[in-house]
């Protein structure tokens, strides 16, 4: 099912960066004058540019829809995967994290239905991918990447 | 000198050092296409390569790595939307649009091209400007630092899309973004939000590789036909005819050529200065005096030239200060200063008359690097453009996310920055569906670092004066700056008001 959403994107970027600025500003401890210089002024510029947009989407509403047609299960599969994949790193190590992903991904973006010999390719695919970069990086580069608890 | 540069052009034709270039532009190009491997990381891996060589030969191969990575940064700019390295930001603004519309050959052709271009230019600026462009650097201080941060950020106007409110608005989120971590004076913590990993600051390549790929992966899982047949299936009948053209295409302008490799090699003179600014400043100049600036941002040829023969310079530019008065111009060229000391040679006037064989005799084997771009790119690149074109869509993805992943790891080792990079890639992805596209969040990262040490370090240099911001407004080289800037912006905001009257007019014709 694709997203059709109208949204007032002006009043919602403006609310979007008037909440940042409120986030940022929650956070400003400091107390040197030349660490302030800087950040006050933009926090400044954004919510004064914010209120511009909430106050241009109020007096001349114009909605857009920009998700239209991208696929609701769609856009919550790949948050799902790049999540997985992210918080997999830590416990799992680059390369077995790195395989499973690989693998799990290229297989929901196949086209269903979903012979055997195409899920044997995408996992000799996987491993031959992902250990090969592992192994580029680890013995020839020497870049140390996180690594494996097995 | 002439005798220095003829015996230089004798040398660098010799097969040991000819080979040492192709195998230094080959292995700089390959490292360069990994995100987080930058020119400065690539070349300090190769440092200790270096130590058993004789120190031209430990400088000539450092120089092609150089050269090789510079120009390898934008073969994943234009193929899969990130920068392989900083200096190729601006790279992506058009060469993704063309590899979308099934033109990555051209632009792969075209930077090829703009790089070697760029690269001889900026050497011929190494040779002939050196000592006179150094003595004009030393005249920059922290404010005028702090407007070259300024001229950059008006590629604002240029950036953005619909709405110049949006694009400042993406603009000093990036810089707002720059300042977390410990602030250049009076070492504070600043939004570190109690994480101890924030105290650095956010890593440059984190955010950019967040901001540029995981709005395009997520558009890739959640539609894979968005990457279009065009996209896959290039003509291969017109390969050929797409080289010929495209090299006559890329000469045929060489006023872009031009003016982006004297910018680069300027920038690239600049101490702290290197392509990652170079290259913003080249594609807005270049939109700047285009006649369709229209045109930019969707797949327009000079928007790739500009960013490329403008970093290719920076790389002879660079080595301006650092040859002629022992100042980095960028961080690479830090490296080629560790092994210059390393075999106890002093930059300075010395270097270029008790060395000066071997000094010229390097300059020479950049010059050489950058020509030697042509084979290397147009057979290694284009292959590697074919093997990515051809690859499918269900294995490049997880392929774009396993390098962003390393890319973003491997800047601190630390799987925190891992989990930043997406989350940064996240609001991006929300931004620019509201409008707020990041590359103007991007510019503003980029530029930040040098807008608030040159402010702060100007405010704390003019401490004497009764309002130190005044000092802003007083200094010549300043007042010229902040002249070019303003006249760029209004000179864009003016485009771009007839551009869209010309549109209109169009349209009213067409609908009658």
């Amino acid at each position: 099912m694709s997203i059709r959403q109208r949204i007032n994107s002006d009043l919602v970027s403006g609310g979007v960066v008037l909440l940042a600025v409120l986030v940022f500003w929650s956070q400003r401890d400091f107390t040197n004058p030349l660490a302030r210089s800087l950040p006050d002024t933009i926090l400044a510029l954004l919510t004064v540019l914010a209120l511009v947009l909430v106050v241009r989407g109020i007096v001349q509403p114009q909605s857009s829809s920009p998700f239209t047609g991208t696929k609701s299960l769609g856009l919550l599969v790949a948050v799902a995967l790049l999540v997985a994949w992210v918080f997999l790193v830590s416990p799992l190590g680059f390369l077995y994290s790195g395989i499973l992903m690989f693998f799990v991904a290229s297989l929901y973006m196949r086209e269903w239905p979903i012979r055997v010999k195409g899920l044997i390719l995408d996992a000799v695919v996987s491993v031959l991918v992902v250990g090969g970069v592992y192994l580029i990086f680890t013995r020839v580069l020497l870049v140390p990447l996180s690594p494996s608890p097995f | 000198m002439l005798e220095f540069l003829a015996e230089a052009f004798v040398q660098n034709l010799s097969p040991s050092l000819l080979l040492l270039i192709f195998l230094g532009v080959l292995g700089g190009m390959a490292m360069g296409a990994i995100p987080g491997i930058s020119a400065t990381v690539g070349l300090a891996l190769l440092l200790p390569v270096t130590f058993t060589m004789d120190p031209l030969n430990g400088l000539v191969l450092l120089g092609a790595v150089y050269m090789g990575a510079i120009y390898g940064g934008s073969f994943t700019a234009i193929l899969v939307n990130v920068p392989g390295t900083p200096s190729s930001i601006a790279t992506t603004f058009d060469g993704y649009p063309m590899t979308q519309q099934g033109r990555s050959e051209e632009a792969v052709v075209g930077v090829t091209v703009a790089s070697a271009v760029g690269g001889v230019i900026g050497v011929l600026g190494l040779i002939f400007l050196a000592p006179p462009l150094a003595n004009f650097v030393l005249n920059f201080g922290p404010q005028e630092y702090f407007w070259l941060g300024i001229f950059g950020l008006a590629m604002i106007a240029s950036l953005a899309a619909d709405s110049l409110v949006k694009g400042l608005i993406g603009g000093s989120l990036g810089l707002l973004i720059a300042t977390v971590g410990i602030s250049p004076v009076g070492g504070e913590v600043r939004f570190d939000f109690g994480l101890t990993f924030l105290q650095g600051g956010i890593p440059l390549i984190v955010a950019l590789i967040g901001f540029f790929t995981i709005p395009v992966i997520i558009d890739l899982i959640t539609d894979p036909a968005s990457r279009g047949g065009e996209m896959i299936e290039e003509g291969a009948g017109r390969r050929s005819s797409v080289l010929v053209s495209t090299v006559r295409d890329v000469l045929s302008r060489p006023l872009n050529l031009l003016r982006s490799s004297v910018i680069g090699t300027f920038v690239g003179a600049l101490p702290g200065a290197g392509g990652n600014i170079a290259n913003l400043i080249a594609y807005s100049e270049a939109r700047r005096a285009s006649r369709n600036p229209e045109r930019y941002g969707k797949g327009e040829v000079d928007g790739v030239v500009a960013p490329e023969s403008a970093n290719g310079a920076v790389v002879g530019g660079g080595l301006i200060p650092l040859l002629t008065l022992g100042i980095p111009g960028a961080p690479p060229d830090a490296v080629i200063y560790g092994v210059l000391l390393l075999h106890g040679l002093r930059p300075g006037a010395d270097l270029f008359v008790a060395q000066g064989s071997l000094t010229f005799t390097f300059m020479v084997s950049v010059a050489m690097a950058a020509v030697m771009l042509i084979p290397v790119g147009l057979i290694a690149g284009r292959a590697l453009q074919r093997a990515v074109v051809g690859t499918p869509t269900r294995y490049i993805v997880p392929g774009i996310v396993l390098l962003t992943i390393i890319g973003s790891y491997a800047v601190r080792n630390n799987v925190a920055d891992v989990a930043l990079m997406f989350l940064l890639g996240l609001a991006g992805y929300g931004l620019r569906s509201v409008g707020i596209v990041p590359p103007t969040i991007v510019l503003g990262i980029v530029l930040g670092v040098i807008v608030e040490e040159g402010l702060v370090q100007g405010l704390l240099a003019s401490s004497g004066l009764a309002a130190p911001w005044t000092s802003f407004f007083t200094r010549p080289i300043s007042l010229v700056i902040i002249v070019l800037t303003l006249v760029g912006v209004a000179l864009v905001l003016w485009a771009d008001r007839r551009a869209r009257r010309r549109d209109g007019q169009e349209g009213g014709e067409t609908a009658e």
